[in-house]
């Protein structure tokens, strides 16, 4: 499935188990809106967003799966050829970052590399009912050389870091795929994904700072 | 409907013909009962047959649902009670009906003795959109009014809860393979509809095809739900007068959404993969 195969069009995937607010995540950072009334998704639905990154204008083409396992037959025609995934849970469920890793091994198994993953744990606003440790994620994302942010949909915090995060580290992986212009900047010993830690508040040092693209 | 409806023993022929094109929302509770094969259209057997089956799902609830205690259930209970319990506040929210608790409860009951018993398929998402148009009319059939829930006695609401059971029960009897593990009676009509529209209407398929635009990315919605997300409750409730009026509904219901399609085939043709998308996935359906 090539969507609108354009040069700067990158597709994203969301992942995750049910009600952890994958659909709340995308449409707090597409519109700005918050309903903790969010009607299922069957299947998948699709929103796009046009961002600025330097001066490049590109075009995040998002598909926002179902949660329900029920629908994960169908999933490869979600992520296939995606240029990056965002695998979201719930801090306060620990199964639900369980479904995580799960999603970690198929992507990798089925797609490869190149993808570039991003975790997110969501529900920060829910602090006191925590059961996934910050610590325990980050280090679990490093080890599968995943960016790991911490969201709330509800207070929008930490998306638009997520998002541009993993949009620049996109952008940079279809770059050195493309292989032109092979080093405007000395990418060489840069990791092929970078984790970058995110503070509880929303994040705003690693994640602007990471070593994404000099676009 | 007075007329057939009255008759001691109701030729259900001749309702269903009638209930096809539509029926008068004072009739529709009974209609429905009677097409779905819940109520009997003998009218001296009817108490008996009803009392019997309105028992037999309070009993289940007592069994399975009362009964239902965390430590003991095995996964599969589990998995299905916790999953319909986060839905329901998910369920068909611009309705404030479906916001109200005692309704949820309600829900949350009838849905999950039914993923017990259908253990093949167990609950799906989008199943709680299906049975809320059985709520409303069976809900409205006891009142009108739009404080509802306040004034309705224990018994009246058992009686709307048992009747929702049965039928969503009977209606996806004939849809069943909709909701197994790999969606496939989902995927064979997909299939079906892009068929039919690659007959009647050539150039949309390839319009479709040349924006790479699938039809299981816009589609599977529309039979998993059968439209409800479409389309408004008063347009639902239309359309399913002639659903329960026909045992083969899920095929039917292929038919329906190619013509959905085709309507918009001009526009469609207009646009390219993301604007496609976006107009299928909320169409301008709401003055249906």
């Amino acid at each position: 499935m090539a969507d609108v195969r354009g040069k700067n069009n990158y597709k994203i995937v969301l992942l995750g188990e049910g009600r952890v607010g994958k659909t709340s995540l995308v449409l707090r950072y597409v519109n700005n809106t918050f309903s903790d009334k969010q009607q299922t998704t069957i299947q998948a639905s699709f929103l796009s967003k046009r961002i600025n990154i330097g001066e490049n204008t590109c075009n995040l083409a998002i598909w926002d799966t179902a949660g329900q396992e029920r629908f994960h037959a169908l999933g490869p025609i979600y992520y296939r050829d995606a240029d990056g995934a965002l695998l979201v849970y719930d801090t306060t469920d620990t199964e639900s970052f369980a479904k995580v890793k799960n999603w970690v091994k198929e992507l990798r198994k089925m797609v490869g590399q190149e993808i570039v993953l991003c975790i997110a744990g969501n529900k920060i606003d829910l602090d006191k009912e925590r059961q996934v440790e910050k610590s325990e994620a980050e280090e679990y994302a490093a080890s599968v050389g995943a960016y790991h942010f911490q969201t709330s949909a509800k207070l929008g915090k930490g998306i638009e870091e997520t998002f541009l995060a993993l949009a620049k580290k996109m952008i940079e992986q279809r770059q050195e795929n493309d292989s032109r212009q092979s080093a405007r900047r000395s990418g060489g010993n840069a990791p092929i994904l970078v984790v970058a830690d995110d503070t509880s508040n929303g994040g705003s040092g690693a994640a602007s700072g990471s070593k994404a693209c000099n676009c | 409907f007075d007329k057939v409806l009255g008759a001691a023993v109701i030729d259900l022929g001749a309702l269903q013909a009638l209930c096809w094109s539509g029926c008068p929302a004072e009739h529709r509770a009974m209609t429905w009962r009677l097409l779905l094969r819940y109520m009997p259209g003998n009218a001296e057997r009817r108490e008996d047959k009803m009392n019997r089956l309105r028992l037999e799902y309070a009993d289940a609830v007592v069994h399975y649902f009362d009964k239902y205690d965390p430590e003991k259930a095995s996964l599969y209970d589990k998995t299905m009670y916790n999953q319909i319990y986060v839905d329901l506040p998910r369920t068909n929210p611009s309705m404030p009906l479906f916001q109200n608790e005692q309704v949820q409860q309600s829900l949350h009951r009838i849905l999950y003795v039914w993923a017990i018993r259908h253990p093949g398929t167990g609950y799906v998402q989008g199943i709680n959109d299906l049975v809320t148009p059985f709520f409303f009319v069976f809900l409205q059939e006891v009142c009108w009014n739009g404080e509802v829930m306040k004034f309705l006695t224990p018994s009246q609401q058992q009686k709307v809860e048992a009747d929702c059971y049965h039928c969503l029960t009977n209606m996806l009897d004939n849809a069943q393979d909709n909701y197994v593990l790999d969606s496939k009676g989902i995927q064979e009509k997909v299939f079906k509809l892009k068929r039919i529209i690659s007959r009647l209407d050539e150039k949309l398929v390839q319009h479709l095809e040349a924006n790479d635009v699938e039809f299981l990315q816009f589609a599977f919605r529309w039979f998993n739900c059968l439209l409800m997300r479409e389309f408004s409750m008063e347009c639902t409730l239309r359309l399913w007068d002639t659903y329960v009026a026909d045992k083969s509904f899920a095929s039917f219901h292929v038919y329906v959404c190619a013509a959905v399609l085709l309507s918009f085939s001009k526009e469609l043709k207009a646009m390219d993969f993301q604007e496609i998308i976006f107009f299928l996935q909320k169409m301008p359906t709401e003055k249906w």
